[in-house]
């Protein structure tokens, strides 16, 4: 049978106490943005499996301990979520005050804007930013004591390698985004993994080598995908 | 796959120490010599992918001869396995016992967490940064660096060496002076205080040879497979479901619905994981079943092998632990020589193999589903479930993962009878159940007692408080658990007790603290234990654990920002995210014992 003749099953299922009717398959943020509900999000975007990470998307399930991503989470019948409890809001805040609060998110877009602003979200209650310093490499397990004045960011010099990007990773959110189109998602090149543990996790080619020395094709589909203006294309103005 | 590796070559001994364990390569496409016909034949696709889940052994292999990794062997790793360079380095760079910087030949690993801290870690570090520099300082090919807990805690201070070419070794406990020596004296596997013949779960513990089969079956070895094989695979479980066994990893989950959800799912392809990856501070007691019992550990996952349908089967071994590793791995040979493994076992008519995996210096391994990505040769990062692993596990296979200690008790559920198994603990908790206590007790160690038993007893049990003190906290369940305080010694240890308490038995660690502890500098051990930790997927918990570090590190310097109030409102804040929006147990918990210790106030928390 092919998809085309495929009987569409319908799933219902309630979005802050409105009923909403989706195709099997959907996902909970189908459906809360069917309802009408406005849920951010970070690392999921159209033509990428949603990676997961960020979180921002959270809503409440009812009859799951901890709240649900949205994102990747599939619809099931007579689910009841609720987008708008005291639960999820605290958590989609703090998600974005604590990016905010460790990534320079001025070129993420207005829509994220919105949605912080909406949300009441401080980054800057959690102490001032660390400034920019060169990255170390990654020590997995260990970390410099904190310092009682600043808070950890991951702000560093742009990585300017090339005639064609910029990698500015002061920007990065760790999305997945690029690292998984540059793998298995468009490119099929693996030019970029994510390197590191923690905080300390970085996007990196092996051993950090320069863009030029690694697999990079410079195929522009992990500038496309960025969400937060980590990478740019040189000519769009940097 | 348009893959290019553009790292430079091997050196010699780096490329015998890869092919020792992936065998030469058969053709230019897998980092041999390039033949003419290599030209005309791609040997790609699934059949050399396949070989991932390799990829952390043969780092191993070069982090155990050399020290560190190269780009040279992580290029030729690369080749060998059909891995990107960048996802090797990623999954290198993910395990703090790999090295991608060079490093000395020897390194000194000294367990600072919560438990040492308070008995000679402090000392230890001091004189060896007298001998040998700071920490990450190379003298004369020896070097030193603080590590998270490395479950020796019943004989604290705890270290753990490591030599290029020559392996590990646990020195507990440790003084400066037996550090640098290259004595392999396997240690005595741990203390066991009690009247043995009261005892199920350690009755072999020190009285039978764990290295010999013979002295596991005069101690009662292999009577449980025959029972299981003589109730057939639907007994076995129903025997368990009877018993009413519940997983001894911390989730508690029944053992019984596990097996039956893998036996009941489709596909020939199935496995059995031992989850041998503590790593919970201040829990000892699955070393010690490992060390001194690998016999048991071996029958028991042959049995949920027999019972399940899954042909295949791991042994996921914390790196720390290599006396656990190395006896895993001959009880496994031995069982495999005499027909206790393989195919048509003890002519019962079916097949289970297991294979040891170490694992490599990351706490987060232990849970489940990044147990599966480290197993397959991904970095170890947890994923959301749904989907269960009953339903995909490993390698998208149906899976049960089964602490060690559990499958040591189904061999008891079925030597005793499901009745009798019940009648040992609570109505909800059954059967025995192990409590690794440490700290301010006369006697550190592990015990063995019924479900129900209470905290107080259970110390006394251990000697009771050391030096004629007084119980301050004691923290239940580690360093993902909570502590409760001198009011609370008469809690039942169950599941339902520690919940109503509002604790969880979690590993079945209890660390006692006296009452002249001062808690802020472990609170703050345990914020940097959990940001060390984090494997950085999720913001909640890789940002949060660092903001929570930071904010007790600021209270510490008294100059908490915007007052203490604030500080503690951003503490309670964190812990709601972590604890909601975390993808797994690990953000989920990495609040806990902060915020326990805040609200029974005791002293140096936040208040």
């Amino acid at each position: 049978m092919t998809a085309a003749t495929q009987p569409v099953t319908i799933v219902s299922a309630r979005v802050d106490g409105v009923d909403v009717e989706m195709a099997q398959g959907s996902t909970v943020l189908d459906a809360c943005r069917h309802a009408g509900a406005d849920i951010p999000t970070l690392c999921h975007g159209p033509t990428m499996t949603a990676a997961n990470a960020c979180r921002v998307c959270v809503v409440e399930v009812e009859g799951s301990r901890t709240l649900v991503p949205s994102c990747s989470r599939q619809l099931e019948e007579g689910m009841e979520i609720r987008t708008d409890s005291d639960r999820s809001r605290h958590s989609r805040r703090l998600v974005m005050e604590l990016l905010g609060s460790a990534t320079e998110l001025d070129r993420a877009g207005e829509q994220l804007e919105r949605w912080m602003t909406e949300a009441g979200a401080r980054p800057q209650r959690f102490g001032m930013p660390e400034p920019e310093s060169p990255r170390e490499p990654p020590v997995p397990g260990h970390h410099h004591p904190p310092d009682p004045v600043f808070a950890a960011t991951v702000a560093e010099p742009a990585k300017v390698e090339d005639d064609l990007y910029v990698r500015d990773y002061g920007r990065c959110i760790l999305c997945y985004r690029c690292v998984d189109a540059c793998g298995v998602e468009h490119q099929n090149t693996f030019a970029i993994a994510v390197a590191g543990r923690g905080f300390d996790a970085r996007i990196s080619t092996e051993f950090d080598v320069v863009l030029p020395d690694s697999a990079c094709v410079y195929c522009g589909n992990c500038v496309a995908v960025c969400p937060t203006g980590a990478l740019a294309r040189r000519s769009s103005g940097t | 796959m348009d893959l290019r590796s553009l790292l430079e070559g091997p050196t010699r001994a780096e490329r015998t120490a890869i092919d020792d364990l992936l065998g030469a390569p058969e053709s230019g496409w897998e980092g041999g010599e390039f033949s003419r016909l290599d030209g005309h034949v791609a040997y790609g696709g699934h059949a050399a992918r396949a070989r991932r889940n390799l990829l952390l052994p043969a780092l191993h292999a070069v982090q155990d001869a050399f020290g560190s990794v190269s780009k040279g062997a992580l290029g030729y790793i690369s080749d060998r396995l059909t891995v990107p360079p960048a996802e090797a380095y990623g999954v290198a760079t993910f395990y703090a016992l790999i090295n991608t910087q060079p490093r000395a030949a020897t390194l000194i690993h000294v367990c600072d967490d919560i438990v040492c801290a308070g008995y000679g870690a402090e000392d230890l570090m001091r004189s060896l940064e007298d001998e040998l520099g700071p920490t990450g300082e190379s003298n004369l090919g020896v070097s030193w660096a603080p590590s998270p807990c490395l479950g020796q805690c019943d004989r604290a201070p705890a270290a753990l060496v490591h030599s290029a070419g020559a392996g590990y070794r646990n020195v507990a406990p440790a003084d400066p002076k037996s550090l640098g020596t290259l004595v392999f004296d396997e240690l005595p596997t741990g203390l066991i205080h009690q009247d043995r013949s009261a005892l199920r779960l350690l009755r072999r513990i020190g009285s039978a040879d764990p290295e010999s089969l013979g002295s596991y079956r005069n101690g009662g070895g292999y009577v449980a497979l025959e029972k299981a094989i003589a109730l057939g695979r639907d007994g076995v479980i129903a025997a368990l479901e009877q018993s009413g066994l519940r997983g001894r990893g911390g989730a508690a989950f029944p053992i019984g619905l596990k097996w039956r959800g893998v036996a009941d799912a489709g596909g020939d392809e199935k496995y059995i994981i031992a989850n041998g990856d503590e790593s919970e501070p201040g829990t000892f007691k699955d070393r010690i079943l490992m060390e001194g019992d690998p016999y048991a550990v071996i029958e028991a996952m042959t049995i949920a092998g027999f019972a399940t349908g899954a042909t295949k089967g791991f042994v996921y071994v914390r790196g720390e632990y290599p006396v656990a590793e190395r006896r895993l791995a001959r009880a496994i040979a031995k069982a495999t020589e005499v027909g206790l493994l393989g195919t048509d076992i003890a002519r019962a008519g079916f097949d289970f193999d297991i294979e040891v995996r170490r694992g490599a210096g990351a706490y987060i391994c232990g849970e489940e589903t990044a147990l599966f990505a480290s197993i397959e040769g991904h970095r170890g990062e947890p994923r959301q479930k749904p989907p269960f692993p009953t339903e995909r596990g490993v390698f998208g296979k149906p899976t049960s993962v089964n602490n060690i200690e559990t499958l040591v008790a189904v061999l008891e559920v079925l030597d005793l009878g499901p009745e009798q198994f019940v009648a040992i603990g609570t109505e909800r908790s059954t059967g025995p159940k192990l409590f690794c206590v440490s700290g301010a007790v006369v006697r550190p160690g592990l015990f063995e007692v019924p479900f129900g038993t209470t905290l107080r007893q259970l110390i006394a049990l251990a000697g009771g408080v050391s030096n004629d003190g007084e119980v301050g906290a004691v923290l239940v369940g580690g360093a993902a658990g909570s502590f409760v305080d001198a009011d609370s010694l008469d809690i039942e240890l169950t599941f339902e007790g520690a919940a109503a308490a509002q604790t969880s038995l979690g590993s079945g660690a209890v660390i006692v603290f006296d009452d002249s502890t001062d808690f802020a500098p472990v609170l703050r051990r345990i914020a940097q234990f959990f940001r060390d930790e984090s494997c950085g997927q999720c913001v909640p918990c890789r940002i949060g654990t660092v903001r929570q570090e930071e904010s007790l590190a600021r209270l510490a310097a008294r100059s908490p920002l915007g007052g203490v109030a604030n500080e503690r409102r951003l503490l309670d804040d964190l812990a709601r995210v972590m604890t909601d929006a975390s993808i797994c147990g690990l953000g989920q918990t990495a609040a806990s014992a902060v915020q326990s210790a805040i609200r029974l106030e005791l002293p140096g928390a936040v208040t």
